[in-house]
């Protein structure tokens, strides 16, 4: 426990930085032009704790939100990540994001070592998020959720080599829809809310006017310094949106555009707040900026040169402008190294095959971990698994399968491969349309069912197109200059709809009524029968007419007759 | 079958009833219906389509004598255990740093805790609010700035919009402490002295107002006295509990307050269930659940013996084990299965089939009845 010195605090400009000694805040939003038409924003608030996660109690919390504090106690959380994103990030237009979600809600937790029931921790756990996030995440169980085996490694520090992937869990809902309900919870995280910085500028009306957008919350523990003596608590928050300047009508964006206004003065909780703007096809796409940024700054990654201009968020309010000039120009991309996608084959509703296709333009064979969770109602044939990359039949290096079973746990598929150099490979896989019990169907029955993104994970040995963060990171200047021996990439791919044999859902109103008619109609007989005297009458066969006048005749006799 | 001749003007006789061997198979055929769809059917289906009660002692639910509730103070929710969540509050981080730990807090209110917890279990949590401010605006006084008591409720309405939720099973007890504006010095009601003003509301927590002096506004930092706020937040937890001091009768007067508040609670939970049970018909009572309400009925009045010869912590504990079960039963969530099934979806389901079905079976009664009196008359 110790306390900001006095000192400090006297060297500091009028504007009061807190450097409360416990935590630290910074905000940071980075605009990024992705070929002509598109513009990336993303918003990146991270939370540094100087605390020891394995001793924090969370009882007593100064920038670190305390609700989810509490959610992290409560469930002995080592790390969390959880996104929420509505639409597809094209990886070959636009490269790759600065960190990758999969449509709809994704959840994925890994739990500290002396937790002793991991599926019961998790099943609650979803449940207080879906809470504090006004998501539906309750509907996350053990029916839907595995543990990779592979893929999802701890992103933070760990205090042992090991790892036991029976502490991780994964599970997503490709059905959730984002909408504003979820984005105000994630501003009252924030230690300003929305009053100054840059939350100010998450106006629900404008930032879901996009292609793309995408929320995330990331908590995991990280060293405190290079020496890695001692840990610290991270949290990212995060905020991904993909503008579609045509939709816009605006060419020429401007804060105002894009977000309906523009910076409400700085958080004064923050230690940086900057403003980073990607001028780094500045030549072949060319425009000018207003105001004119306070410095340049060159970053040198993996063998590629990106230049971005940097604002430092002002105490005023401040807006940003971007020109283009010269003639509208048509941009040719090149495709980033590695992107995949993700489809259903085959008709009728017998049988079907999943298909995952990968792209691979890099010059040389890349590792890959393809996993691949679908639900227990689409079960799936191993072995008509099949990988074939440009005709040619390849073997995978691994494979880790669990089979599903109904009702219970869902298919988990990792599949380890090896992508030969510049081609296009294709893993393919059966199944069978199943059908299920009534009450297990959805509303709006017919819409269909979700079968979750496929996760590809790869580590590229160059950084064209790639933003991400390095794994030491949590802001975006840590990017800059960045260079390591790999770079991780998780691509998901497309998420899929199948529909099920769905039944006719007016059958127990149509059997209640038919079977009470059988009944009644078989019942009023039978006692009749067995109840009543039966007398057998002789008909009269007068003609119809000759009756009638018969009657007629005896009504007029009978008349005169009084 | 007999066969009849139409009459001339067309109307049918009736062969005599006398020749008619078959009449009392025919009157054994509606008996054999009546017994087996009225007598054996009916109480089958409504047996097995009836909402399932275990047992319960209604009797000891309903007959009991409950405090008047307009005698009781108005208080803190009753609980086992309550949350005790200090939020520290700074309108204007940019103009001044206030130097405060939760920790130092929580140090000043344990010994006071831990002197009522036979009582309840306390849970001391503490957090931060930035760039928020009260929500009633003060009038200038000379130098200084008023809140007049009648706009005091409105500042806890938007605060506790800001406070975020809790994980956690046990009510809240809110401690605010509000450092005003560096120029703005804020007190209550008309004192002028230099002490810190607080007020409180009884059910929902208290609000603590701390003027940073001149001095440390100009340094832009403020460490409050620690030791003072300690004592007036621990003047109102004492508050809160009702408790006029922390000697040790004022203690036992507490336990003895608790003891009979819960057992008041338990008693008007089961009495509201059982009149719940008796107004809605498809509330399930699992064995389960009316085992909890037995331990909770013979829990209370156990307390209520214990009281009255004078033991009071015996009695407080089987008065908590009493409250503990009755809140555990009213709100399982197995009471309400067949919330969405009521009785009258049941009727429609099984009309159609049963109707059809009854109307010829009792009509054919009256021709029973008519049989009966005939053979009493011939005898």
């Amino acid at each position: 426990m110790f306390h900001s010195t006095l000192t400090t605090f006297l060297l500091v400009v009028p504007l009061a930085v807190l450097t409360y000694a416990f935590d630290t805040f910074s905000e940071e939003l980075l605009l990024k032009p992705l070929g002509n038409d598109h513009l990336y924003a993303h918003f990146q608030f991270a939370t540094k704790w100087d605390t020891d996660p394995e001793q924090e109690s969370f009882r007593h919390t100064h920038m670190f939100p305390r609700a989810l504090g509490e959610i992290v106690a409560r469930y002995n959380v080592q790390e969390l990540h959880v996104s929420l994103t509505a639409g597809l990030w094209m990886y070959e237009t636009w490269g790759y994001p600065i960190m990758d979600a999969a449509p709809g809600a994704e959840l994925w937790v890994w739990f500290k070592e002396d937790t002793e029931n991991v599926d019961k921790n998790w099943k609650e756990l979803a449940s207080s998020l879906s809470g504090l996030l006004c998501a539906s995440l309750n509907f996350i169980d053990k029916t839907n959720s595995i543990n990779p085996e592979y893929t999802f490694k701890p992103r933070g520090a760990v205090s042992s080599p090991t790892i036991n992937s029976t502490f991780v869990r994964y599970s997503s809902l490709p059905r959730e829809i984002v909408c504003t309900e979820n984005l105000t919870p994630l501003k009252k995280l924030l230690p300003c809310e929305a009053k100054q910085g840059l939350g100010s500028l998450l106006n629900a009306g404008h930032i879901y006017n996009t292609r793309y957008h995408s929320m995330a919350i990331h908590m995991r523990p990280i060293c405190r310094d290079s020496s890695c003596e001692s840990v610290s608590l991270e949290l990212q928050q995060s905020v991904s949106l993909v503008y579609d300047l045509l939709i816009l009508e605006a060419k020429h964006w401007s804060f105002r555009k894009l977000f309906g206004q523009g910076v409400i003065g700085r958080c004064v909780l923050a230690e940086t707040a900057t403003i980073y703007v990607d001028t780094t096809n500045n030549e072949s796409v060319p425009f000018q900026l207003k105001p004119d940024p306070d410095e340049y700054v060159t970053s040198f990654r993996g063998g590629y040169v990106h230049t971005y201009a940097k604002y430092d968020v002002q105490s005023y309010v401040m807006s940003l402008n971007a020109n283009y000039l010269g003639k509208n120009k048509v941009v040719l991309n090149s495709p980033p190294a590695i992107y995949a996608n993700q489809y259903i084959t085959g008709y009728g509703q017998e049988r079907g095959g999943i298909v995952t296709t990968i792209y691979n333009n890099h010059w040389s064979p890349l590792d890959v971990v393809f996993l691949q969770n679908i639900p227990w109602y689409v079960p799936i044939y191993l072995h008509t698994l099949k990988i074939d990359a440009g005709g040619v039949r390849i073997e995978p290096t691994r494979i880790h399968y669990i089979p599903g079973r109904q009702r219970e746990r869902p298919y988990h598929l990792e599949v380890l491969v090896k992508l030969p150099a510049r081609s296009i490979t294709s893993l393919s896989i059966d199944f069978d349309y199943v059908f299920l019990k009534w009450q297990e169907y959805p509303p709006d029955a017919n819409h269909g069912f979700y079968i979750g993104s496929a996760v590809v994970s790869t580590i590229l040995p160059l950084a064209r197109n790639y933003t991400g963060l390095p794994q030491d990171g949590s802001t975006i200047s840590d990017s800059f200059n960045a260079s390591r021996s790999g770079y991780l990439v998780q691509m998901r791919t497309e998420s899929t709809v199948i529909t099920l044999p769905t039944p006719d859902f007016s059958m127990p109103y149509n059997v209640i009524c038919l079977a009470c008619t059988v009944v009644a109609l078989a019942f009023g007989p039978l006692h009749n029968i067995t109840t009543k005297r039966l007398i057998l009458i002789v008909k009269d066969n007068e003609h119809f007419i000759v009756k009638l006048k018969n009657k007629v005749v005896g009504i007029w006799t009978r008349r005169t007759s009084e | 079958m007999d066969f009849v001749s139409m009459g001339r003007k067309g109307r049918i006789q009736k062969p005599p009833v006398s020749d008619d061997p078959e009449r009392p198979f025919r009157m054994y055929n509606i008996i054999s219906y009546f017994i087996v769809l009225i007598v054996i059917g009916l109480p089958v289906w409504w047996f097995t389509t009836r909402v399932y009660r275990a047992s319960l002692p209604l009797d000891r639910m309903f007959d009991v004598t409950l405090a008047n509730k307009t005698d009781r103070q108005f208080g803190i929710l009753l609980s086992l255990e309550y949350d005790v969540l200090i939020t520290v509050v700074n309108p204007e981080p940019s103009r001044l740093h206030v130097n405060l730990e939760g920790e130092e807090l929580e140090v000043y209110l344990r010994p006071f805790l831990e002197k009522v917890s036979p009582i309840a279990d306390f849970v001391v949590k503490s957090q931060w609010l930035y760039l928020v401010e009260l929500g009633a605006r003060p009038t200038k006084v000379i130098d200084h700035y008023v809140l007049s008591e009648e706009q005091l409720p409105h500042v806890i309405t938007p605060l506790e919009k800001k406070l975020w939720s809790h994980l956690s099973p046990r009510p809240c007890l809110n401690l605010v402490l509000y450092v005003s504006h560096c120029e703005v010095p804020l007190y209550i009601q008309e004192k002028s002295e230099n002490a810190t003003n607080a007020f409180l509301s009884p059910r929902w927590g208290g609000i603590v107002i701390i003027n940073p002096d001149p001095d440390s506004c100009e340094k832009r930092i403020f460490q409050p006295n620690v030791k003072q706020i300690g004592g007036i937040l621990t003047t109102q937890l004492s508050k809160m509990l009702r408790m006029e001091g922390t000697t040790k009768q004022d203690l036992i007067d507490l336990q003895k307050r608790k003891a009979e508040d819960m057992v008041d609670s338990t008693r008007r939970t089961l009495k509201s269930l059982a009149e719940l049970l008796s107004e809605i018909n498809s509330i399930v009572i699992s064995d389960d659940v009316a085992l909890k309400i037995k331990v909770a009925v013979d829990n209370a009045d156990l307390a209520d013996e214990l009281m009255a010869k004078g033991e009071i912590e015996n009695a407080l504990t089987f008065a908590k084990v009493a409250f503990e079960n009755s809140e555990a039963a009213f709100s399982d969530a197995s009471l309400l299965a067949l919330l969405y099934f009521p009785d009258d979806q049941k009727y429609a389901v099984y009309i159609p089939l049963f109707l059809p079905v009854m109307i010829p079976v009792l009509m054919s009664l009256l021709t029973l009845k008519k049989w009966l009196k005939e053979k009493e008359k011939t005898e």
